[in-house]
């Protein structure tokens, strides 16, 4: 069970005919049980390899192997449909992914704390809100393994702190992926973590080991 | 250097083994389960997006080709009272059921070309396909339509106690206009994301060929040459087909239903990788 990448290696073309080569060959291999956090500069393809790891963008080789369930990436509001009410958006979530609506939409309610607001539509939510959404249908979805793009703040400091918990709970049989510039998060969440600058992962055991090459960018 | 997927020869980015989000990859019988689901979701979703979520919303679907047909049969019908050779037929029954089944290939291929663009957030969900967003929306409008020609047919019955003399054959007409209407959307849909001309030119081009559509007249009504011309469109024969159904031998039919399949076929083969060769340009941000 877990996630793995090899040799993936993604390249846009650019206006004017030239190509820009973002990924260039990673590899990594990522378990149930892992919380590892992806460190990068702005602009190194941190979302890009986000979203090939989600599967909503295809690589443009290499082979990238799922065998557990990976939630979309999370902490961007953009998975949601704006005309619709938060609830109604539940529910289309859970029922693409197969999940009882009204059990889901309950363990969303009580858990993203949005009270009247999940009968409003989307539109009229804050980023605060959406993401707070968010991260409450995926865990009600149940994932194997989580991706988070913390390019978007998550909630307040309380529902940082009940993602944490609600995470913790279940560290042991499921894995989160978390990209970040910010060390402090990676601090925080993972208990691993990989610098990728120039278009290749670096994996490091080490926490610190990590955070020192990271800051010497 | 490679240059992944030209779009303008149609063809899939080079390397898809690596996350293709197809359900094709699953046992065939899991991922039509899985697609089932997904496109029974998109519907909700299309209508709750549509119509919003007040009861009688949803009658607009029905509401609005209804309305449009009775009027458009209603002003041929008082323009054309003889119609010289035609006046074997009622002109309002010929235009109300033949515009409610020309309202179709308005709904389906006209409203294609946003469709995708229109639905980017879903793709932050690998589950669901292009190939799921427009089906779901062609199934929607293809069932409305249906359930208006068969209002339709009661209303003329209602009106001028005309009833249909096979309507086995108008269900036909109506299963095959879908089916070419699904391939040919399926273009229009991939078209249009790529480039932004077809999205310009599809609804001038669907209002220059409503009178070359068939919905208009029948082939037996045509001079000699111009007959033979009009049943290169494979809507005319459809139209044929829905007229001998419903005048049987009061009218004069031609039609080859073998024709209309092979460019159902086509188009709905064409659309299907057209629909796979899009999804790398549909770029997230």
């Amino acid at each position: 069970m877990g996630l793995e990448l090899i040799d993936v290696r993604k390249t846009y073309r650019v206006r004017g005919g030239g190509v820009r080569e973002v990924l260039r060959g990673v590899n990594a291999h990522i378990r149930r049980g892992q919380a590892v956090g992806i460190l990068g500069r702005n602009g190194a393809g941190k979302s890009t390899l986000l979203r090939i790891l989600a599967g909503v963008e295809l690589p443009s080789s290499g082979v990238v192997r799922r065998t557990m369930s990976i939630s979309w990436p999370l902490g961007f509001g953009a998975a949601f449909q704006p005309a619709l009410t938060g609830a109604d958006n539940v529910r289309f979530i859970a029922r693409i992914y197969g999940k009882p609506v009204d059990r889901t939409l309950g363990l969303v309610e009580s858990f993203a704390e949005l009270g009247e607001y999940l009968r409003m539509p989307l539109a009229s939510y804050s980023s605060g809100m959406r993401s707070r959404l968010a991260f409450a249908v995926s865990l009600a979805i149940d994932f194997d393994c989580y991706l988070v793009d913390e390019a978007i703040a998550p909630g307040d400091a309380r529902f940082n702190q009940r993602f944490r918990d609600a995470f913790a709970e279940r560290a042991r049989r499921s894995a989160l992926i978390l990209v970040t510039h910010s060390p402090t998060t990676v601090r925080t969440y993972c208990t691993s973590a990989a610098v990728l600058d120039g278009g290749v992962l670096t994996f490091y055991e080490d926490l610190d080991e990590a955070l020192a090459t990271y800051n010497a960018l | 250097m490679r240059r992944g997927g030209d779009g303008a020869t149609g063809m899939p980015a080079p390397n898809e083994a690596g996350g293709t989000p197809a359900p094709s990859l699953r046992p065939i019988v899991e991922g039509w389960r899985v697609q089932r689901r997904v496109i029974g979701a998109l519907i909700l979703r299309e209508l709750h997006v549509r119509f919003g979520r007040r009861n009688l919303g949803y009658l607009w679907l029905f509401a609005e080709p209804l309305l449009l047909g009775l009027a458009i049969s209603t002003v041929h019908a008082l323009r054309d009272r003889g119609l010289g050779p035609r006046s074997t037929v009622s002109v309002f029954a010929f235009f109300a059921i033949g515009y409610s089944l020309y309202y179709m290939f308005r709904a389906i291929v006209g409203r294609s070309t946003g469709c995708l663009a229109g639905s980017r957030p879903l793709l932050y969900h690998r589950i669901v396909t292009p190939l799921d967003m427009v089906s779901a929306r062609h199934l929607l409008e293809g069932a409305a339509c249906t359930v208006v020609v068969i209002l339709m047919s009661f209303a003329v019955a209602a009106v001028e106690g005309l009833v249909p003399d096979d309507p086995m054959k108008m269900l036909v007409a109506v299963l095959l206009m879908m089916w070419l209407c699904h391939g040919l959307a399926l273009l229009v849909a991939a078209g249009a994301e790529r480039w932004e001309i077809v999205d310009r030119l599809t609804h001038p081009l669907i209002y220059l060929q409503l009178p070359f559509s068939g919905v208009f007249f029948l082939v037996d009504w045509l001079p000699g040459p111009l007959q033979e011309l009009a049943l290169y469109n494979p809507t005319v024969h459809i139209f044929e087909l829905l007229r001998d159904g419903q005048f049987g031998e009061n009218v004069n039919t031609t039609y080859d239903l073998a024709y209309v399949v092979g460019f159902a076929m086509a188009f709905h083969f064409l659309g299907l990788c057209a629909m796979r060769a899009v999804r790398p340009h549909m770029l997230m941000e």
